[in-house]
């Protein structure tokens, strides 16, 4: 089954008289366990698509079922609790609560869910340790490079083994080197532990990563294709070239 | 919970603001414990002063006599009555009284003694102000002939201890009685009224002359200031005479408890000033602290924090300061409270003049301020629901924040 079950999905902002439409009809469907980048140009409405998916926000139009549910039929406390218990989030920068540790931003979550403390505890330390931050678990984000501060991200976003993690531009703050190190964690992530990613980006060697490319231009999807392992494109869904 | 622990630490994010807040806050709450104590302190001083010279904590009294003072208005059978009161209170410090006014003659003078206090003498003297503040002399003894009186009257009378006096006052059918008066004793109190229109005789001595028979003016009856009223309650129960009024102090003493509810009201003006600024430094703060970190409410509700728990996070935190202010501010005003209670403040230094009289009582004692733990309850507590309330509008704001307009806003 589909984890994110996209259909005709349209948003337009208004900005006082005027209309922005940012999505104008997305179809898009992603199985269970894919690592998936979405890639496009500025403005081409990634932020608005990975909002709706986690949603943080509702389409104007269209249909969307994450993890199996019709977010148009959910209330905000449900929309939160699925957020919650089924939702892991990466942003680009300031992801962290900065009074607290790297330890206590992961048990954070696990702590809204209300989880035991020794289960918490034993969680927090394997995922720590899973992001290779085992050391610094006692540091505050301010005491932490860029690129360490995502990995916590990414520990808490996994920390409560989510279906579905997904990240806007998670690299775009840190220099190639410690991004290309973080995707490889995800990747790695991704593959042991059948989480599905999906993330926005416009770095070219952020798509050299992922298994399936998703282009979005001007609000509409302009090629979907996933790669073999060697990067070739094996398979092209949909091209559906309008520049 | 972790939420307790995120709000402990943020209210040290910003070390110089919140120590402001606190300051703010602390010194507030510390003025209003010391003057809440101090008007305690000093309400209760006059109460008792004024009580003692002419009242009691409760008084039992002929109906009327509390407007007209006169001698018709009188207790008929007070040793009855005081049977009864003796029988249900086991603690109560009871005086018959004898109150009338005359005036007092020597060879070199004649004045008008306004309030002449037939009494018990060794009962009067256990609670009289006036007993430690003889100049010379001594107390009533209970022998016949003797007077007690003031240094103004004295100095006006021209008359020493052992002078004699002469009393004529109209009795109960209203002929003019006399009699001749050994001064036993001159008090000083520094109140012209009082030093100079009262006096104190002998009851069994003011009863004959007056033609009262066994009837009393007043039973006046000492407990705790707290419980009179409640104590009142009781003795109506207890003694249902409609020829006598029987009132708690607050009644007796009409201008005195007016003025008292007056600076009260006063001191609730100030506590009204004092809580504005506190919500407004509060809220400012809180306010502020909520705006720069509009983003990261937007991450934590984004991961599924509820608006309550953020709500909560806000209150948490105001609620840490106000409490820490309240400790810094009890530190403080309790230090200032204690220092006054211990060494007192003279009310001549504080308004001037040699002696000062405020609604008919003489403040001639240093006002010390009475402290007690019902009012550092109540303030700390109302500061404390304060500066939560303070921090509502501000943690709904952070409450209502919409993460993808938090998120995006950088
Ligand atoms: N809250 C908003 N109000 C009005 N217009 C908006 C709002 N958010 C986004 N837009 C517009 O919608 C379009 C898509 O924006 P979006 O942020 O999704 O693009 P993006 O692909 O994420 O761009 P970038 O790569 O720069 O992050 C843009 O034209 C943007 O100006
Ligand atoms: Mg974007």
């Amino acid at each position: 089954m589909d984890i994110i079950s996209l259909e005709k999905i349209e948003k337009t902002y208004i900005q006082g008289k005027l209309e922005v439409k940012a999505l104008r009809g997305i179809d898009l469907n992603i199985g269970t366990g894919e690592f998936t980048a979405i890639c496009g140009p500025s403005g081409s409405g990634k932020t608005t698509l990975l909002n709706i998916i986690g949603c943080l926000d509702n389409p104007t139009s269209g249909k969307a079922l994450v993890t199996g549910k019709d977010i148009s039929t959910l209330n905000a406390t449900q929309l939160s609790n699925l957020r919650l218990h089924r939702i892991g989030f990466v942003f680009q920068a300031y992801n962290l609560v900065p009074v607290l540790t790297a330890y206590e931003n992961v048990d954070l979550v696990l702590s809204l869910q209300g989880r035991p403390k020794n289960e918490r505890t034993e969680r927090v330390i394997k995922v720590l340790k899973e992001v290779g931050l085992s050391d610094l678990a006692s540091r505050r984000p301010a005491e932490m490079s860029g690129g360490q501060q995502q990995r916590v991200a990414v520990a808490r976003a996994l920390v409560a083994e989510p279906s579905l993690i997904l990240a806007d531009e998670p690299t775009a703050n840190l220099d190639s080197q410690t991004g290309k190190s973080l995707l490889k964690l995800m990747r790695q992530l991704n593959e042991e532990h059948g989480v599905t990613f999906l993330f926005s980006t416009h770095d070219s060697m952020v798509m050299d990563f992922s298994r399936r490319i998703v282009r979005i231009v001007d609000g509409t999807v302009a090629e979907d294709y996933v790669k073999d392992s060697r990067g070739e494109s094996i398979e092209t869904t949909s091209i559906n070239q309008q520049v | 919970m972790l939420i307790f622990k995120i709000a402990a630490r943020n209210i040290w994010r910003r070390k110089f603001r919140t120590i402001i807040t606190m300051t703010a806050i602390g010194i507030s709450f510390s003025m209003l414990l010391f003057f809440e104590q101090l008007h305690l302190g000093q309400h209760e001083m006059m109460a008792n002063s004024g009580m003692r010279l002419s009242a009691g904590n409760i008084v039992i009294q002929g109906k009327g006599f509390n407007q007209n003072r006169e001698l018709s208005s009188r207790v008929r059978n007070p040793d009855k009555h005081i049977e009864v009161l003796k029988k249900n209170f086991n603690s109560l410090h009871i005086i018959k009284r004898i109150f009338t006014s005359g005036n007092l003659t020597s060879p070199d003078g004649n004045i008008v003694v306004d309030t002449i206090n037939g009494t018990e003498h060794a009962q009067e003297g256990k609670i009289s102000d006036l007993k430690p503040k003889l100049i010379a002399g001594k107390w009533l003894s209970g022998n016949a002939g003797e007077i007690v009186i003031g240094a103004v009257a004295a100095k006006l009378l021209k008359v020493e201890i052992d002078s004699k006096v002469q009393l004529s006052m109209p009795d109960l059918g209203g002929n003019v009685v006399r009699t001749a008066l050994r001064v036993r004793g001159i008090f000083k109190t520094g109140s012209t009224d009082t030093d100079r229109g009262y006096a104190l005789v002998n009851i069994d001595e003011a009863a004959k002359l007056l033609n009262l028979g066994n009837a009393v003016s007043q039973i006046a009856i000492f407990t705790d200031l707290e419980k009179s009223t409640q104590v009142t309650h009781q003795i109506r129960k207890l003694i249902d005479d409609p020829s006598l009024e029987i009132m708690d102090w607050k009644d007796a003493l009409p201008t005195l408890s007016q003025f008292m509810l007056v600076d009260k009201i006063s001191m609730y003006v100030f506590l009204i000033i004092i809580f504005i600024i506190v919500a407004a430094g509060v809220l400012n703060s809180v306010l502020m602290s909520v705006m720069e970190r509009t983003r990261e409410f937007g991450v934590l509700k984004s991961i599924g924090m509820k608006p309550t728990s953020i709500l909560n996070l806000i209150i948490i935190e105001s609620a840490l300061v106000g409490l820490l202010s309240i400790v810094f501010g009890f530190i403080v005003g309790q230090t200032i409270s204690y220092i006054v209670y211990r060494y007192g403040i003279d009310p001549a230094s504080l308004f001037g003049g040699e002696s000062v009289e405020v609604a008919g009582v003489s403040m001639t004692e240093k006002i010390r301020t009475k402290i007690t733990l019902w009012s550092v309850v109540w303030t700390s507590a109302s500061v404390l629901l304060l500066t939560i309330i303070s921090a509502i509008p501000p943690a709904l704001r952070a409450a209502r924040i919409i993460p993808v307009k938090a998120v995006r806003e950088l």
